[in-house]
């Protein structure tokens, strides 16, 4: 067997390596631009298979509401085709178009429970709370266990900060309803507006042991802990729904907010970036990771974050303080104290706010309170809440002729704003 | 480290008692203070104990009055407020001494809520005289709590400050609040009151005040305050105040030099904490902390809210550093009331003590995890810019728990070791001897105003040893409803001697090298030697 000679295998070899070495750096040099190729083609066939798959859903959309509009006007008399395209309308987030249909449907048939909740619920989503306050009373004297009605007046209370009112309903109907798990959550926060925070966690880890595939019903047990200090509970409650739900931001924000409060900062803006990765106009989250720079030294990007939220949400008042700080910090003094002083004067309203709610959820039977609550309301321009104040004012004081006239006032003075 | 309940042996037997009713009304989850003060000039710190009087529908043991422990040099006390005049009925609440007639004799003011605060003038002869009404400090309608005495615009007289909680002038002011399943009674909510103001009286001499609180502008906002602490943030020798404000942003109120003070506690960052939320601020104090020269300013929170402490960045700017000083986390479960600097180790470096206790005697009824007794909590100084807590290590004190509310430092035997008082609401005031071993050196100054006030109030004093230089200012209020010994305390760690240089408000500096350590020395402003 001849003997190779010394080196031409040896250099084939080499050569074939060189080149492949060659092929190779010249792909991984490339790599980077392959892949970007590569990704932006697929978000672009992503993006179309997006838009076809919404006009398709549109087109689609428009089919079944023009079927079911048509329903409806063809067969006026028909509470359940008006009731349906109202109640498409209402998913759709068309309160203004739902109303008359539903208003039709309850006119034509007052006792109609379906058409009262509808009614009811859309009233409540469009905030017209005068009108969906006496509906949702409606509602409960037609069917006085009616979950959805029981639930749904229990959460207006709470929203009211109608503590007693809240409660009181809202734990009658857990009695009456005691199966209903969607009433133990409402009387759970009803019973955290009371501060009575064991009463709040032992309805949500009922619900919890209930339903334990179900986080959005026991996620509020984060929000408990994380009101409660009880931070590690809120992070441990709060990956427990992420497991099952994992796009969930709210409860990925409580488990930012509860992480920070940790000192686990590391953590907490990972979270806030998961987050905004998925949702970048979230503005909680951009104000959160603005406070983790600053608290990190990150001065510039504290700031960038800051005049984003600024400029996005001007009324999430607690950028001022810090954006103000910042740029007193930085010299910038006149900017500074405009914004600190602007925090300033928003907090001053806050407190004044706050402590009228307060009142009104010590004395929910005086006519007083609720006409203190009322101003506050009306002052803000939220003429329907103030008029809900007022009436109760007038049904606890008839003769309360402040009241009377405050609610005359609101009453024209929503008309005028409708028009 | 090492404290022991001396209470008992010492002759201390008072009970707080906040008048407990069905009702519930406010006033009750307040407590009240109390402090060291060398009333009888004997060299020896004295204790003074606040008690609130009964109200209607309350409950007591006895008459509740103010108490006055005369130090008998010995380690014990009698009681001799009846003797004094001071055994007086009120609802008392916060205190502070100065000698504002500059006669010698340190006199005592009492804040009060439905009643008027006193002031009562130290007589000489072991009595004190209330003459509140004539020089016009009866704060009347007013629900006072922490107090002052300072010479903010350096004539020589000491001024007074003093902070006013919530309008609530009456008990018909009080605001019922409600919980739980049974819609039970429990302590209302600051925020369901409208603020205050501050209260600013200035000292014109032959006993008389004047109130200039809008004149000297610090009633542009709208307070709820508990806690007072006075500072020169600037070194500008014009005294600075801090106040902790409950619910509502707090105060840096800056001296101008003329007369008035800017409130520029938002722009400085002390107003709200971190997070843009104003502190449920209680007990506050400010000292330099870091041995830099620059100020450290702790103010209590509420349950969960963490011990606010805020660093000085810069004159005019401070930067809240408690997680990374070790004290947010620690502070997380406690509700704080009382909280001062001082160095109980003498190694040189200042550390912290802070009473907790919650507000609603109930509260485990609703949360099981958060009790209304609470420890204090010791944080010691790690040199590093950084606290540890070591409550737990440091004697039987720190494992008892206690609704604590005032708290005061004073080393009333004179060894050298800081004591420390403390009032609980309803339970009996605790006396904390000072037992640490330690052979670190240390030493103690008993100042004396010639051209400045009698107790040197607004001093700075620097103390330099082993190349550090430590600082402190000679302040009346501080921590919360309660007054701490007058004499600013030094430790020394292993230094035997040490350089002192004293600022007196009158711009008078008097420099001592090398002085002895282990003692405490009298200097008297514009004296070339300590005594």
């Amino acid at each position: 067997m001849a003997r190779p000679t010394a080196k031409s295998p040896h250099r084939r070899t080499r050569a074939l390596g060189l080149a492949l070495v060659i092929v190779v750096c010249l792909y991984v040099g490339l790599l980077p631009i392959l892949s970007q190729v590569a990704e932006n083609t697929r978000n672009l066939e992503k993006e179309t298979e997006q838009r076809l798959a919404a006009a398709r859903a549109k087109s689609e959309l428009k089919t079944e509401l023009d079927t079911l509009r048509e329903a409806a006007e063809a067969t006026p008399r028909d509470i359940r085709a008006g009731l349906e395209y109202a109640a498409k309308l209402q998913q759709l987030g068309q309160s203004d178009r739902a109303a008359p249909f539903a208003e039709a449907a309850v006119e034509a048939n007052p006792k109609d429970a379906d058409a009262l909740y509808l009614l009811a619920d859309i009233y409540t989503r469009a905030r017209r709370y005068e009108k969906a306050v006496p509906t949702w009373k409606r509602l409960l004297s037609v069917a006085p266990l009616d979950e959805r009605g029981l639930a749904g007046l229990g959460w207006l209370y709470i929203s009211f900060g109608w503590t007693i009112e809240a409660r009181d309903l809202l734990a009658a109907a857990v009695k009456s309803v005691p199966n209903s798990l969607s009433l133990k959550v409402a009387h759970a926060l009803a019973c955290v507006q009371h501060s009575d925070y064991k009463r709040a966690e032992d309805l949500l880890l009922g619900v919890r042991a209930a339903a334990p595939d179900q986080p959005d019903l026991w996620m509020p047990l984060a929000d408990l802990y994380l009101r409660m200090q009880k931070h590690r509970d809120a992070v441990r409650v709060a990956q427990d729904v992420l497991k099952l739900n994992p796009n969930d931001t709210r409860v990925r924000s409580i488990a930012a907010q509860s992480l920070y409060s940790l000192n686990n900062l590391a953590e907490a803006e990972e979270n806030l970036n998961i987050i905004l990765h998925a949702d970048p106009e979230n503005v909680p989250a951009r104000y959160r990771l603005a406070v983790i720079y600053k608290r990190t030294d990150r001065s510039d990007q504290s700031r960038n974050g800051l005049e984003w939220v600024l400029a996005r949400a001007p009324g999430y008042e607690q950028t001022r303080l810090l954006l103000g700080q910042a740029y007193v910090a930085a010299g910038r003094r006149g900017e500074g104290r405009k914004l600190l002083a602007e925090y300033k004067d928003a907090q001053l309203a806050g407190q004044k706010r706050e402590r009228v709610n307060l009142i009104l959820s010590m004395k929910p039977n005086s006519a007083e309170a609720h006409i203190r609550m009322a101003e506050v309301c009306r002052d803000e321009g939220n003429l329907s809440r103030a008029i809900v104040e007022l009436v109760r004012a007038t049904e606890l004081e008839p003769k309360n002729s402040e009241a009377a006239r405050l609610l005359s006032d609101a009453k024209a003075a929503l008309v005028q704003a409708s028009r | 480290m090492k404290f022991a309940d001396v209470s008992k042996s010492a002759g201390i037997d008072f009970l707080q008692q906040n008048s407990k009713t069905n009702r519930r009304y406010l006033i009750e989850t307040m407590g009240s203070g109390g402090g060291f003060f060398d009333y009888n000039r004997d060299g020896f710190l004295d204790i003074v104990l606040l008690n609130n009087t009964l109200i209607p529908g309350g409950k007591v043991v006895g008459r509740p009055t103010i108490a006055l422990y005369r130090n008998n040099k010995n380690g014990t006390f009698t009681d001799v407020a009846k003797a004094a005049g001071l055994a007086v009925d009120a609802y008392a609440m916060g205190c502070s001494a100065g000698d504002y007639d500059n006669d010698g004799y340190d006199d005592l003011y009492v804040t009060a809520v439905l009643g008027p605060s006193r002031l009562f003038h130290n007589e000489g002869n072991g009595t004190f005289k209330d003459v509140a009404a004539a020089a016009g400090v009866t704060n009347v309608g007013l629900w006072g709590t922490s107090c002052a005495w300072l010479d903010y615009d350096k004539d020589g007289k000491l001024d007074l400050f003093v902070c006013n909680y919530v309008k609530y002038r009456t008990l018909k002011d009080d605001q019922p609040c409600y919980s739980g399943d049974n819609h039970k009674q429990v302590y209302c909510d600051p925020a369901a009151y409208e603020s205050s103001h501050c209260t600013l009286y200035r000292n014109l001499g032959s006993g008389r005040f004047a109130d200039v609180s809008t004149a000297s502008g610090i009633v542009t906002g709208k307070s709820k305050g508990l806690g007072v602490t006075v500072w020169d943030i600037d070194g500008d020798g014009w005294l600075d105040i801090f106040v902790a404000n409950d619910t509502v942003p707090g105060f840096l109120f800056k001296n101008n030099g003329n007369g008035t003070f800017t409130d520029i506690g938002v722009e400085s960052g002390v107003a709200y904490s971190e997070e843009g939320i104003p502190h449920s601020g209680m007990g506050i104090d400010a000292d330099d902390v870091g041995n830099d020269g620059k100020a450290t300013l702790a103010i209590t929170n509420y349950w969960g809210q963490q011990t606010s402490f805020y660093n000085q960045v810069s004159s005019e700017m401070f930067r809240d550093n408690r997680q990374a000083a070790g004290i947010g986390n620690a502070t997380n479960h406690a509700l704080g009331f009382g909280v001062f600097f001082f160095d109980h180790d003498n190694d040189g470096l200042k550390d912290m003590l802070q009473v907790n206790g919650h507000v609603q005697d109930d509260i485990q009824e609703r949360e099981p995890d958060t009790p209304w007794r609470q420890p204090a909590l010791l944080f010691r100084n790690m040199g590093n810019a950084t606290f540890q807590e070591v409550g737990l290590k440091s004697g039987a004190p720190f494992s008892t728990k206690v609704v604590g509310r005032g708290a005061a430092w004073g080393d009333y035997d004179n060894d050298g070791k800081l004591d420390v008082l403390v009032m609980p609401n309803s339970g009996k005031a605790m006396l904390w001897r000072n037992e640490t071993p330690t052979p670190n050196h240390w030493l103690k100054l008993k100042l004396e105003g010639v051209r400045s006030n009698r107790n040197g109030i607004g001093a700075t004093v620097l103390v330099t040893s082993a190349g550090i230089t430590q600082k402190t200012l000679v302040r009346c209020g501080s921590s919360y409803l309660s007054q701490s010994d007058l004499r600013p305390h030094f430790g020394l760690g292993s230094a035997t001697a040490a350089d002192v240089e004293i600022r007196w408000p009158s711009g008078q500096v008097d420099k001592f090298k090398g002085v002895a350590t282990d003692r405490i020395h009298s200097a008297r402003e514009g004296e070339a030697a300590l005594k």
